[in-house]
């Protein structure tokens, strides 16, 4: 019972601390790859290559003033990045990372908890982390801010739809919400990119407008907004919103490669007859590689598409991506009923 | 492991198995120690985030500089002076996709349950639960039209 407590108690510590310095490094990737697209060199003079850059950033705004306007709503103006963060970070939670490895004798999971609902967990908990945005915006008392936090939550919750009707899908061909079943199910080449590709492509666009990424990131519009929501907020404040956004986009990302991309199947990993424990790690060093790939994508697209108008991005959403996703229901199940 | 969890592994894998899971108090205590067992993780990871955002809330309080004036402590309005205050009135329209939004919301949650059973369902039930789930969600897309044609989703 305390073995598997103190089990428990080291994976979340190590994905936490996994999670944190991989924002720390998307951030700086961010930066890096959009100065390579812009012909600049970007951060380079923090350490080598400038890769300490994100944590003289983070020790910055540590001894930064924490501006509190005296027109705001004090208490929900400094709740609303403590939800944001909240979110993202116990949405990684169930999110397996690995199938099983053996360590002094005893068999460990590689993942932190194997709900059987892991994915209603992960659109409760998405849900959820509109709540930061829109109070953010609203306990500002500015205007950028409150329409900022005003065209998140309606973009957020129109791409909601087609993100839990694109996930029907792969459960009807699973019959499972555990996200380690999903995995499992996705062993050789039947991933469910192959037999779900319109589900991927809904699901992926849908990730983009949660995340509040480019092209969908109309909340913070530079040039009309200023900040949008967090314009009036400094310091580490700030920071969790940023940390926020860009924990969103590595969780986001590790929930489409387990959903569509296999998770931490590698395709006939089992045939080349290595031993358990160079099956794991190979196994989680193939989650991180996919984990990684679509990281680095949704920077690519960011650094690549312009900005949606307001009406193309709800007309997208309600008058295309909706229908498609229950399109795909239908196609589903009735291909499953008849392959059965 | 201890016995306890380990025999009601070996009863959840059994119930599983048979059709029918007769529900009586040791049966919901057991389902319940399982259950439990897996969410204490869930709770653990969110004291940790939690303790992680009290952290950085308050550490730029503790070691950030402290020199309010009267200009830095107003809002922003890109160096104009602010006027009125930013609750006011703002488009009906954002209600309007937030009510469609929990309409829609509902009705994609009596998907997961039909989803999750419909392979365990054999020749005519099969049949009759895709039957079923297509006369929903024509009524879903009949109402999906009838706001499409109010102009519900018009932007402009």
């Amino acid at each position: 019972m305390w073995i598997e407590l103190l089990i428990s108690v080291i994976k979340i510590a190590t994905v936490l601390t996994v999670l944190l310095v991989s924002v720390a490094y998307a951030v700086y990737a961010e930066r890096r790859v959009s100065a390579f697209m812009q012909n600049r060199y970007g951060p380079n003079r923090v350490g080598y290559q400038g890769l300490l850059q994100s944590f003289a950033d983070v020790i910055k705004l540590v001894f930064k003033e924490d501006i509190v306007p005296v027109k705001a709503n004090k208490p929900i103006h400094t709740l609303a990045p403590m939800i944001s963060i909240f979110v993202a970070l116990t949405t990684i939670a169930v999110v397996p990372f690995g199938h099983t490895i053996e360590l002094f004798g005893r068999i460990i999971s590689l993942q932190i908890t194997d709900v059987n609902v892991g994915i209603l967990y992960i659109l409760a908990l998405t849900s959820l982390g509109v709540y930061g945005i829109t109070l953010s915006g609203w306990s500002s008392n500015s205007k950028y801010s409150l329409f900022g936090g005003i065209r998140s939550s309606a973009q957020m919750i129109s791409y909601e739809l087609s993100m839990g009707l694109s996930v029907v899908g792969i459960i009807l061909i699973t019959g499972s919400l555990s996200l380690q079943d999903i995995v499992l199910h996705q062993n050789g080449w039947k991933w469910n990119l192959v037999l779900q590709p319109l589900g991927f492509i809904i699901f992926l666009v849908a990730s983009f407008a949660e995340t509040n990424r480019s092209p969908f990131d109309l909340p913070e519009a530079e040039p009309e907004l200023v900040g949008g929501y967090h314009t009036e907020y400094s310091s580490m404040k700030f920071a969790l919103f940023f940390l926020a956004e860009y924990a969103n986009m590595i969780v986001a990302s590790t929930v489409i490669a387990t959903l569509y991309l296999g998770g931490w199947q590698f395709p006939y990993l089992q045939s080349f007859g290595l031993p358990p424990m160079a099956v794991s790690i190979l196994q989680v060093l193939t989650f991180c590689a996919k984990v990684a790939f679509l990281v680095f994508f949704f920077i690519w697209v960011r650094w690549s598409l312009p900005r949606f108008r307001y009406d193309q991005l709800m007309n997208l959403g309600w008058k295309v991506m909706l229908p498609l996703s229950i399109l795909n229901i239908i196609v589903t199940a009735i291909l499953v009923s008849v392959l059965k | 492991m201890d016995v306890l969890s380990q025999a009601s592994i070996i009863f959840w894998q059994k119930s599983f198995l048979s059709d029918f899971c007769v529900l009586n108090n040791l049966n919901i205590l057991l389902f319940l120690h399982i259950m439990l067992e897996s969410y204490v993780p869930i709770l653990l990871m969110m004291a940790g985030a939690v303790g992680f955002a009290v952290v950085n809330t308050i550490v730029s309080k503790i070691f950030g500089p402290k020199k309010p004036s009267s200009e830095k402590m107003s809002t922003y309005e890109s160096g104009v002076e602010p006027y009125g205050t930013a609750h006011s009135k703002f488009s009906v329209k954002y209600y309007m996709v937030t009510m469609l939004f929990i309409l829609f919301d509902i009705e994609i949650v009596f998907m997961y349950p039909w989803a999750v059973t419909f392979r365990s369902f054999e020749g005519a039930m099969l049949t009759y639960a895709l039957v079923e789930m297509m006369v929903f969600i024509g009524l879903l897309l009949i109402g999906y039209f009838y706001i499409l044609r109010k102009g519900s989703l018009k932007w402009n």
